[in-house]
C-alpha cells in the first residue's frame, strides 16, 4: 500500500478532527461566558479552571 | 505634551439587522468564492489527487488558528473595522491606519474580480449557446461592461441596508452551498456505484509533500470571510456570541465544502475514458484552474452548467460581502476621523454608509472596468495575509494588556500557542504565495505608501481619541538627573503624603528621580471629554506629593487618563522606563475576583518593573523586620527593600523560612551571601527556619514580635492572580502588621518560564 496514502489520510483526519474539535470547544466557551454573564479575561479564566476540575 | 480629546459621539448609528445566519453565509460567501474553481485544478495540478485534500484540510486548519484569534477580538471590540479596530486598540494610530487602509482596499479589489469572474463565466456561458452573435463589442469588453454592471447593482443593494446585503447575500450562498453540495453528492454516489473510482487517489502524493507548501500557499488566503464577519460588528445582532460563532462555523463549513467538491472533482473522471490520457490526476491538472470545472462534466449530464450555476452565485455573493466589508473598513476609518469624517456619515433612511459605499464604489469599479483586475488582485493576497499577521499579534497582545477591561465573549484554547502557530505558518506560506504580477507589484507598494502619505499628511493631526487609549493631560518635566526611576501613582490628597514618606528612605537610598502619576478616572458612560471635570483631585495629590519630595528630588508630574488605571500605570511605566513602582493598599478588597484589587493585582503582575505595595505603613524606618523568604529574585527584593528600611540605630532584620515536610530546606546564610549586598547583611540576626504544612499560619505566627514584615510576592503571578489564595498573597491579606509586598522584575527566563 502507498505509505503516502495512510499517512495522508492520517493527517488529514487529524487535521480535520482537530479543526472539529476546536469549533465544538469554541462554540462550547462562547454559550458558557454569555449564560453566565463572564466578562473579562480573569472571570473566564476561573471558570474554565472550575470547570475543568469538575 | 498633551493630547487632544474629541466629543467621539456619532449621531445616527448603524442598524442591528444581521443574524447568525446571515453572519456565517457571509463569510461562506467570501471564502469560497472563485477560491474552489481555480484552486481545486491548480492544487491537483501541483500536489496531485491526495495533495489537493491535505492542502485544504491543513489550510482549514491553520485558517481556523486565525479565525478564532479574529473570533476573540470580535467578541471584545465588536465594532464595523475589523483589522484596524484590532490595531487601534493594540498599537495605536499609525499602525491600525495602515491596516484599515490595505482592508479597504484589499476588500474593493476582491470585489472587482468577483466581478469580473461573473462577467467572464456568464459570457462564456451566453457564447456557448451562441447567444452572443449579435454583440456589437469585443467580448472582452462586453465582459468588462457585464462587470461594472452587476458591481452596481451590489453596491446599490449595499446601499438598501444591512438587512438586504445579508439576505441577499445568504440567499446566493445557499444557492452556490446547493449546486456544490449537488457536485459533491454526485461524487459520493459515484464512488459508492463504482468503488474502483478509488483507484485515482494513488498514487496520493505522486510530486511529494513539498509540493503541498506550494498549494497551501496559493489557497490560503481564499479562507479569509472571517474578515467580512468582523465588519459587521456595529450591525450584527448580539455581536459577542454571533460574530465568533458565524466565524468558527463559515471556516468549518467551507473545509467541508472544498473537500467534497475536490474529491468529487478526482473521482468525477473514468481513469482511461476517452480522452483521458496517463493519470486521471494529470488529465484534471493539464487544464489547471479549469481543470474542476472539465473534471464536474465529466462527472455528472450538465455538469458545465452546474459548474458555470455556482460560479455566478459565487462570484455575486462574494462581490456582496466584499463591498461590505470594504465599506466598513473605510467607513470605520471615517468614524474615527483617520478620513474625512464624510466617510463616517450614515443614510438617516437607510442605515448605511453611503459615502464609504461610494468611495469603495469607484475602486471596485475602476479596477473593474479600466485595470487589468486579475493582476491588481494579486496584490490584494498579500495584503490580506498581512492583515492576519496583524491580526494574530494583536489578540496576544490585548489580551495581556487588556484582558481585565474588555468584556470578552470568547476567549481561544491553547493561547498563546495558536497565534503563534498561525503567524510561522503563515510566514511560511506567503513565501509559497503566486508570485505577483508587475503591475501588482506597484500598485501594493504604491496604495499602502500613499496610505502612510495620507497618516501623516491629515490622519495623524485629525484623528479623535477613542475610549481605550492612553491620554496624557498635563505633564510636567524635570530634569533627568538620576539612572534610577520610581514611580508613585497617587489618587487622591489624603494618600498621596503617607505613600511618598513611605517611599523616602527608598528613593533616597536609590539616589531616585520621581515621576508622579495620577490616573483620571472617568465614569464609563460619561465621554472622554468629560476627563478634565476629574483632574481636580489628582491635581490636588500630585500638589501635595510635591511638596513633600521637590527638595529633595527631581520630580516629574503627569495627569494621564485611561479607562483603566491600571493599564494606565503599566503603560507609563513602560514608556518612561520606570524602575520601581510605589503604591499603597488598604487592606482587604471588595472584589472577589482580585487578591489586591483591579488596580494593583495587574500592576504586580504586568508591570515591567520592581512593584512595591505598602500596606499599614506610617514610619520611615523600623526597628524589628521580618522578611519570609524562599528563595528567588522577590526574596532578594524584600532583604534589600528591608534593609533600607531598616532603621541604622538598633534595627535589624529576622529573615525566615517556612518549608513543609519532607520538603528541601533553603539555605538562608548562602543565600544572604550570594545575593544580598553586604550592607544587608550586617543587619540581619540569626536566620529562622520552620517545618509546617500551614505555611501562612507559620508566618503569621511570627509576626507579632516585628514592626514590619517585608514579604515578595508569589513567583507566578498568573497563576497568584487565577487561584488567589497563594502564600505572600494570603499573608499580605491576614496581617494586621506594617507589611510591604515587593515583586521583582521579570528577567527573560523568568518570562519565557511563565509563558510556558
Amino acid at each position: 500500500m502507498d505509505i503516502n496514502l495512510v499517512l495522508g489520510l492520517i493527517i488529514m483526519v487529524l487535521a480535520f478532527g482537530f479543526m472539529v474539535y476546536l469549533m465544538l470547544y469554541s462554540r462550547k466557551n462562547i454559550d458558557t461566558i454569555a449564560e453566565k454573564k463572564l466578562t473579562n479575561v480573569r472571570q473566564i479564566m476561573r471558570e474554565m479552571r472550575h470547570d475543568r476540575s469538575n | 505634551m498633551t493630547d487632544r480629546i474629541d466629543d467621539h459621539s456619532i449621531s445616527t448609528e448603524l442598524s442591528r439587522e444581521l443574524k447568525l445566519f446571515h453572519l456565517t453565509m457571509m463569510g461562506v460567501g467570501m471564502m469560497i468564492g472563485a477560491g474552489v474553481f481555480l484552486g481545486v485544478g491548480n492544487a491537483i495540478h501541483y500536489s496531485g489527487p491526495g495533495g489537493v485534500l491535505l492542502t485544504f484540510a491543513l489550510n482549514g486548519l491553520v485558517a481556523m488558528f486565525t479565525a478564532m484569534s479574529y473570533a476573540e477580538l470580535s467578541s471584545a471590540i465588536p465594532r464595523a473595522g475589523g483589522a484596524y479596530n484590532f490595531a487601534r486598540v493594540a498599537f495605536g494610530r499609525s499602525t491600525s491606519f495602515v491596516a484599515g487602509w490595505m482592508e479597504w482596499f484589499a476588500s474593493s479589489v476582491a470585489g472587482s474580480l468577483y466581478a469580473v469572474t461573473f462577467g467572464i463565466y456568464t459570457l462564456h456561458y451566453f457564447e456557448q449557446l451562441g447567444l452572443l452573435a449579435w454583440l456589437p463589442v469585443e467580448l472582452h469588453t462586453a465582459e468588462k461592461i457585464v462587470a461594472i454592471l452587476v458591481a452596481s447593482l451590489f453596491v446599490y443593494i449595499n446601499y438598501r441596508g444591512a438587512s438586504e446585503t445579508g439576505k441577499t447575500g445568504a440567499l446566493f450562498t445557499l444557492g452556490q452551498m446547493i449546486t456544490l453540495g449537488i457536485i459533491g453528492i454526485a461524487g459520493i454516489w459515484i464512488v459508492v456505484k463504482e468503488p474502483s473510482r478509488l483507484q485515482n487517489f494513488q498514487p496520493f502524493l505522486p510530486l511529494g509533500w513539498s509540493k503541498l507548501l506550494v498549494t497551501m500557499g496559493f489557497t490560503y488566503v481564499a479562507f479569509e470571510g472571517y474578515e467580512v464577519i468582523a465588519q459587521a460588528g456595529d450591525e450584527a445582532i448580539e455581536p459577542q456570541r454571533n460574530l465568533p460563532k458565524a466565524m468558527l462555523y463559515s471556516i468549518f463549513f467551507v473545509t467541508l465544502t472544498y473537500l467534497i467538491v475536490a474529491f468529487a472533482a478526482v473521482v468525477g473522471v473514468k481513469a482511461g475514458s476517452p480522452g483521458v490520457e496517463g493519470a486521471v490526476w494529470e488529465w484534471i491538472g493539464s487544464f489547471n484552474e479549469k481543470g474542476f470545472g472539465m473534471a464536474v462534466q465529466r462527472l455528472m449530464p450538465f455538469g458545465g452548467f452546474l459548474v458555470t450555476l455556482t460560479v455566478i452565485f459565487a462570484s455575486t455573493s462574494a462581490l456582496n460581502a466584499t463591498i461590505y466589508s470594504a465599506t466598513r473598513a473605510s467607513y470605520a476609518l471615517g468614524r474615527d476621523q483617520m478620513l474625512p469624517n464624510i466617510f463616517s456619515k450614515i443614510s438617516l433612511k437607510q442605515k448605511t454608509p453611503y459615502v464609504a459605499l461610494f468611495g469603495t464604489a469607484v475602486i471596485v469599479l475602476v479596477v473593474a472596468g479600466l485595470l487589468p483586475t486579475m493582476d491588481v488582485a494579486s496584490s490584494a493576497s498579500m495584503m490580506f495575509l498581512l492583515l492576519f499577521f496583524l491580526v494574530n499579534i494583536c489578540v496576544i497582545k490585548i489580551r495581556r494588556d487588556m484582558g481585565d477591561e474588555l468584556q470578552y465573549g470568547y476567549l481561544m484554547p491553547f493561547f498563546p500557542v495558536l497565534p503563534i502557530l498561525a503567524i510561522i505558518i503563515q510566514a511560511t506560506l506567503a513565501i509559497w504565495m503566486h508570485s505577483m504580477s508587475m503591475i501588482a507589484w506597484i500598485i501594493a507598494p504604491g496604495w499602502i505608501l500613499t496610505g502612510v502619505f495620507i497618516y501623516f499628511l491629515y490622519s495623524k493631526s485629525h484623528s479623535i481619541s477613542t475610549s481605550y487609549e492612553i491620554i496624557t493631560l498635563e505633564e510636567e518635566k524635570a530634569e533627568e538627573t538620576a539612572a534610577y526611576r520610581v514611580m508613585i501613582p497617587v489618587a487622591n490628597p489624603n494618600n498621596a503624603i503617607q505613600l511618598v514618606r513611605n517611599g523616602f528612605k527608598l528613593l533616597e537610598a536609590k539616589q531616585a528621580q520621581v515621576e508622579l502619576l495620577n490616573m483620571v478616572k472617568v465614569p464609563e458612560q460619561l465621554p472622554l471629554y468629560n476627563a478634565e471635570e476629574y483632574m481636580w483631585e489628582g491635581r490636588e495629590a500630585i500638589t501635595e506629593a510635591m511638596i513633600y519630595l521637590t527638595t529633595y528630588f527631581p520630580v516629574t508630574t503627569t495627569i494621564r487618563y485611561c479607562r483603566n488605571v491600571a493599564r494606565g500605570i503599566i503603560s507609563a511605566a513602560r514608556e518612561k522606563r520606570i524602575n520601581m513602582i510605589i503604591m499603597g493598599w488598604k487592606g482587604k478588597t471588595t472584589r472577589k475576583d482580585y487578591i489586591f484589587g483591579s488596580t494593583i493585582d495587574p500592576v504586580i503582575q504586568k508591570a515591567p518593573s520592581n512593584v512595591l505595595v505598602f500596606k499599614n505603613c506610617s514610619e520611615t524606618l523600623y526597628k524589628k523586620i521580618l522578611v519570609p523568604i524562599s528563595g528567588g529574585p522577590n526574596s532578594r527584593l524584600a532583604l534589600e527593600v528591608a534593609g533600607i528600611m531598616c532603621d541604622p540605630e538598633g534595627g535589624y532584620i529576622v529573615p525566615l523560612n517556612v518549608s513543609p515536610p519532607g520538603s528541601e530546606i533553603l539555605d538562608i546564610e548562602q543565600f544572604i551571601a550570594k545575593e544580598c549586598d553586604p550592607v544587608v547583611g550586617q543587619k540581619v540576626l540569626e536566620p529562622r527556619y520552620k517545618i509546617s504544612r500551614q505555611i501562612s499560619d507559620a508566618i503569621l505566627a511570627e509576626v507579632e514580635d516585628f514592626d514590619l514584615v517585608v514579604i515578595g510576592a508569589s513567583n507566578d503571578q498568573a497563576l497568584a492572580q487565577l487561584i488567589r489564595s497563594t502564600i505572600p498573597e494570603e499573608v499580605a491579606d491576614r496581617c494586621d502588621k506594617s507589611m510591604v509586598m515587593v515583586k521583582a522584575t521579570e528577567g527573560f527566563e523568568t518570562l519565557v518560564k511563565r509563558i510556558i
